[in-house]
């Protein structure tokens, strides 16, 4: 789970200064929240669960790192460890929909006829089947 | 008309922004190229491999052989469907893990070996921007600030898009830049999937930055930055999806491909600007 950032890490902080959630709450930083829970082992994931999920994954931490630390690979591994009764609702509900639609977001009525009316194709399922066989959901 | 490209619509445009479908096939129309339609799932969503790695990289895989198979390059119209899909091509250049991939693919008859190319929608005009400039009929007369997006332009080893590329293709069709500080910031939608203040607070601290510098809009090549920006409470900065301002200077007019459908009022600007 470490990828690292123990060995290589040298706080310089750059990580935080580019941080999207960062820029809002300052006391939150990448680097802070993986050490966090790469030294006490994940033991805690439950108190940082919520820190870990604002992530936005948007690589520009990785980009600055003068380390060349993978943070955001880190942050995906780390987001692996939860089990899924432990996903924020969201998450849940998304993986749900893929599971019953193959997308994140069903057609509605309503997107079906402005498809129409925009004369575009009308949309087509995918085998759901063969996407559960695939999957470990 | 060429038919070699799958379009990979991804959740999103198909559902809640069929209008900015409707221009990137327009556009292509203009390029001469009929994208196909396949049996494409989500991408998936980059927080399906926060849940579980190995399943996203199967479906992303599933996605790139079913291309594959139909020997079509894939163009992309969202940037998170983009930055899944070129990271899951990444990943599968390792040889132990493409095997890892094509054993589950086996079991739904499908195999990925790597021969495909894959586009955002913004990297295949750029490419192709010299023969655009010959179709370039109603220059857009608009001065915008730029919002790349992070999808497309990180991690910067693995997609193809550079953040200068935006501000060539809207010079192109007659478009001003007006820079700005806070032009590389995320949009902040993903933050919602725990907290939707923080979501909002970022996409308003661009906001009230575009405010202030009296752009005459945003314009993006992402479809999830476009919703968080056309719907944020209170936004009045009309935003465009790129291939919305390149089929209006090729000639499409702006209500067949729905810019009527917009939330923050992007008709008038739009109307200006052609008039004048």
């Amino acid at each position: 789970m470490n990828d690292g950032i123990e060995r290589e890490c040298i706080q310089c902080g750059r990580c935080g200064g580019v941080c999207p959630i960062g820029r809002v709450r300052s006391e939150i930083s990448p680097r802070k929240t993986l050490f966090r829970i790469v030294q006490d082992r994940g033991k805690r994931l439950d108190r940082d669960r919520e820190e870990l999920w604002m992530c936005v994954t948007c690589y520009a931490c990785d980009e600055i790192c003068p380390q060349g630390v993978k943070l955001v690979n880190l942050m995906f591994n780390v987001r692996n460890h939860l089990s899924m009764e432990k996903m924020p609702d969201s998450i849940k509900e998304m993986i749900k929909t893929i599971k019953e639609e193959g997308t994140v977001i069903p057609c509605t009525m309503e997107s079906k006829r402005l498809r129409k009316d925009l004369g575009l194709e009308e949309l087509r399922k995918p085998d759901i089947q063969k996407i559960l066989k695939i999957s470990n959901f | 008309m060429e038919e070699k490209y799958a379009l990979f619509t991804g959740c999103f445009i198909p559902t809640e922004l069929p209008h900015l479908e409707k221009a990137s096939v327009e556009t292509l129309k203009s390029m001469e190229i009929k994208p196909r339609y396949l049996e494409f799932s989500c991408c998936p969503n980059p927080r399906v491999r926060s849940v579980d790695e190995n399943s996203w990289l199967n479906i992303a895989g599933r996605n790139l052989a079913i291309a594959e198979r139909e020997g079509l390059d894939i163009i992309t119209l969202c940037s998170d469907c983009y930055g899944t899909l070129k990271m899951a091509e990444y990943m599968l250049k390792n040889e132990s893990k493409r095997d890892g991939v094509n054993e589950r693919l086996k079991e739904i008859d499908l195999v990925y070996d790597g021969k495909i190319e894959i586009n955002h929608i913004m990297d295949f005009i750029f490419r192709n921007r010299e023969k655009i400039a010959e179709k370039i009929r109603f220059p857009i007369n608009l001065s915008l600030a730029v919002h790349d997006g992070c999808r497309i332009q990180r991690p910067s080893e693995v997609v193809e898009y550079k953040p200068n590329d935006m501000d060539d293709l809207l010079r192109l069709i007659g478009c001003e830049i007006i820079p700005y500080h806070f032009r590389d910031l995320c949009c902040g939608s993903p933050a919602a999937t725990v907290n939707q203040a923080i979501s909002d607070e970022i996409a308003k601290l661009k906001l009230n930055e575009i405010n202030e510098i009296q752009a005459d809009g945003i314009c993006t090549g992402c479809p999830l930055c476009f919703m968080q920006y056309d719907r944020i409470q209170g936004g009045n900065v009309p935003i465009f999806y790129y291939p919305e301002l390149l089929a209006i200077a090729m000639g499409v007019h702006p209500k067949e491909i729905g810019i009527q459908y917009h939330k923050t009022n992007a008709e008038e600007a739009i109307e200006k600007c052609l008039r004048s």
